[in-house]
């Protein structure tokens, strides 16, 4: 178990997203939906038809409620519009038995103290109960086994919502400004003296090599 | 009668591509065989993909099915969604390791090999590298010096195209450079920082990525993802640029999908033809040659040879010595330490992507002596800004969080050591006893442990990584210092040495196998020694000056 959890952390070496989640399942599915994608992307495939493939309705509906409130519409879309349910669907539709089953009680889980404490589902709570809920899931505080499953839940649909947002068309090209561009005529690198950067170097400075046979 | 080659290689890779452009622009009529397939770059490379564009998003741990098929592939970092397909599946052609010794092999089967996905990075070695083991007593001289090495370097840099930094260090020789790629804010801050109060120099990663056009190939054009495959040719591999020239000769036959299992001998003990398998068919083949020379990688060519007993080699072919296997290397890895720039906070980063890094070339045991191991090792890493990944690190959740996200992009740099890896009889490889792959052919059990040396070197990179970071005002310093499995630096060489000793190496300083005069080893495989060095560079320069010797030889009829 450690091991797998090593080599996690060796593999992101250089990488300071190293995921901080509290238990081997959800390291595994932090790690399946955190790599490190980085260009632009174009919209998703419009498919209004689109069905989950592991993930039932309500438990789909949950998914879209918690992604966006860990990262809501502002000026920019939120994790709705971008779609974070279908990369978790696609995520789980990949992930192993075990994987899935975590998931599906950390989603149970989620409805049950939401059912405890507001009377209702979380997809049916008002905003702010959303929040107070989340808050107990993030606080890093879990006191009993109970609130150790909401805990590292919350580390496992906060990555896939930090990884499904950012790798989507929205999160790239409104929130990150990056419009997918993959021809550059150069890279400009440093042009501040007071980073000490060097004075522009002359056109022609250095000839390339006469090309050989 | 069947065709007899000139030459048959084994191997199209960065050296057996390399050597089929030497021998047929030599004049030789040569064969190159593949293990697999031919790549479409229209279909097989992705560079320019988006990530929304894979239902994965391209992460790291690839699909199921992958990770099922490539337990080991996938410790790679570059094997991920996008490029499984450039790595092999590990059920196919399996090995074996004693349970205590864990070895990471990492390899790619298609034409080209591994000059595909690698890293670039190219770096000469110098005397304190090929003359180390009279300078510290440990291990054996390379049979050749940096005078004699340096105007094959030249060869091949001017060819295929490094970009680099002059810096005029002796440890690390300046080449045929095309312009610098430029440092990042944070690297150039670093350059000042390293120089003043180290002595130590901070360069520009020099790397096999071309910064104007050359030979008909355009220059870079900044997309990133170089291990994705390029499809403007930009960087060097086999077949953007090696196999293309050899081909252009009209002496090239490649034969891909030819799973070579060993050579066969005549009488006299030399060799005769090489024995494969089609990798789709399992039919037996043969391909007849003058010459052999094998190009597989370091491991998979001393497979081979192994695999190749007879009458004349009971022990496997070119191995009188009892050397072969033995001396297996590879680059010490897993100590560094990164850390972020407060200073560079709110400035932006060029949108264009380099796909390259920095190096920090070795300064332990070059004027000083270092009271805790021999040799040394060298930085790779960099300065950026990081877009969204710090946000694994932001706490919370809501508005908030995403405008944290937003607002505190930080300046991340790193250092992640490589280092030069002692030889030793015991870190070895020979052939399974039972077990087989996806063809018949007899697997390696690999046996190899980093020691003590290594460990010290480790624990020495993330205390000086560490220190660096802290000298530039860096916060947030993690150190590392965990010794990576052998194999995982993917800079794996040795096993078949080469040395002017017949008792005590396979090969010659021409590379040619004592015992057998028609068979050469033109791979990592011959280094009798790591340095700390990426080692593609050096292979093919070595190549080079091999095979003007071979075709000089076979004009000579020396080798009939």
């Amino acid at each position: 178990m450690t091991s797998r959890r090593d080599v996690l952390r060796t593999l992101s070496l250089g990488s300071i997203g190293a995921a901080t989640a509290t238990s081997v399942w959800a390291d595994t599915l932090a790690a399946l939906a955190h790599d490190h994608a980085h260009a632009a992307g174009p919209a998703p495939v419009a498919a209004a038809d689109w069905t989950p493939a592991v993930l039932n309705a309500h438990q789909n509906e949950t998914v879209i409620a918690l992604s966006e409130a860990i990262i809501p519409q502002t000026e920019t879309a939120g994790a709705k519009a971008a779609l974070v349910n279908r990369f978790v669907d696609a995520v789980l539709e990949d992930a192993d038995v075990h994987e899935r089953k975590e998931f599906a009680r950390g989603l149970a889980w989620v409805d049950e103290r939401s059912q405890a404490l507001f009377g209702a589902d979380f997809v049916a709570t008002p905003a702010d109960q959303q929040t107070a809920l989340l808050t107990i899931m993030s606080s890093g505080k879990a006191k009993s086994v109970a609130d150790q499953i909401g805990s590292e839940f919350f580390q496992a649909i906060k990555s896939m919502t930090i990884t499904g947002y950012y790798t989507s068309e929205i999160g790239m090209k409104d929130e990150l400004g990056d419009d997918g561009q993959v021809f550059f005529a150069e890279f400009k690198g440093c042009t501040h003296p007071e980073h000490g950067a060097p004075a522009p170097a002359r056109p022609g400075a250095k000839a390339a090599p006469k090309k050989q046979g | 009668m069947p065709e007899v080659f000139d030459a048959v290689i084994v191997g199209s890779g960065a050296s057996g591509g390399w050597v089929a452009k030497e021998l047929t622009q030599g004049g030789l009529r040569v064969a190159v065989l593949e293990a697999g397939r031919k790549l479409d770059p229209a279909v097989d490379y992705s560079e320019h993909k988006r990530p929304s564009e894979m239902p994965l998003r391209g992460r790291r741990y690839a699909t199921r099915e992958s990770q099922e098929e490539q337990k080991i592939q996938k410790l790679c970092y570059q094997c991920d969604e996008y490029t499984n397909h450039l790595f092999v599946k590990d059920t196919e052609c399996p090995y074996t390791t004693p349970r205590d010794r864990p070895f990471v092999w990492i390899r790619g089967r298609h034409v080209g090999g591994k000059s595909v996905t690698w890293g670039r990075q190219s770096y000469r070695l110098s005397d304190y590298d090929l003359r180390a083991a009279r300078r510290d007593g440990l291990g054996v001289d390379w049979p050749l010096d940096y005078a004699e090495l340096a105007p094959w370097y030249d060869r091949v840099e001017r060819f295929i195209g490094i970009s680099g930094q002059a810096e005029g260090l002796p440890q690390l020789p300046d080449g045929q450079f095309l312009p610098p790629m430029a440092l990042t804010c944070g690297e150039v801050m670093a350059r000042k920082v390293l120089k003043e109060k180290f002595g130590r120099t901070l360069t520009i990663g020099r790397t096999a990525i071309l910064t104007a056009d050359l030979g008909g190939r355009p220059k870079c054009h900044y997309c990133g993802p170089c291990s994705r495959g390029c499809s403007t040719g930009s960087y060097y591999s086999s077949p953007s640029t090696s196999l293309p020239a050899a081909e252009r000769t009209g002496r090239l036959t490649l034969i891909p999908n030819a799973v070579v299992s060993h050579i066969e001998v005549d009488d006299a003990g030399k060799c005769k033809s090489i024995a494969y398998v089609d990798r789709v068919s399992r039919a037996h083949r043969e391909v007849f040659g003058k010459t052999v020379v094998l190009c597989a990688s370091t491991l998979e060519s001393t497979r081979i040879m192994l695999n190749s007993r007879s009458a004349k080699h009971p022990n496997g072919i070119a191995n009188s010595s009892g050397v072969l296997g033995h001396y297996l290397m590879d680059h010490i890895t897993g100590g560094g330490a990164g850390g972020v720039l407060p200073m560079l906070k709110g400035v932006p980063d060029d949108r264009a992507r380099r796909p390259n890094g920095i190096y920090v070339p070795r300064f332990r045991n070059i004027a000083d002596k270092h009271p805790d191991f021999l040799r040394g090792y060298g930085f790779q890493g960099g300065a950026s800004l990081q877009t969204w990944t710090h946000g694994f690190e932001v706490p919370g959740f809501g508005e908030s969080f995403k405008k944290k996200v937003h607002e505190e992009r930080p300046w991340a740099m790193r250092f992640s050591g490589f280092g030069e890896c002692l030889p030793e009889y015991e870190n070895f490889c020979e052939l399974d006893k039972e077990k087989v792959d996806a063809w018949g052919i007899p697997v390696l059990h690999i046996s190899m442990a980093h020691g003590e040396n290594s460990r010290k070197m480790v624990a020495d990179m993330a205390a000086t990584g560490e220190e660096m970071l802290r000298a530039m005002g860096a916060e947030d310093v993690k150190a590392r210092a965990s010794i990576s499995n052998p194999g995982l630096a993917i800079h794996e060489v040795g096993t078949a040495r080469m040395g002017d000793d017949p008792k005590a190496s396979v090969v010659n300083r021409w590379q040619q196998a004592h015992d057998v005069s028609n068979l050469f080893v033109m791979d990592g495989a011959v280094y009798p020694s790591s340095g700390c060095q990426n080692p593609t560079v050096t292979i093919m320069a070595l190549a080079s000056r091999a095979s003007a010797h071979l075709v000089d030889a076979m004009k000579r009829g020396d080798l009939a």
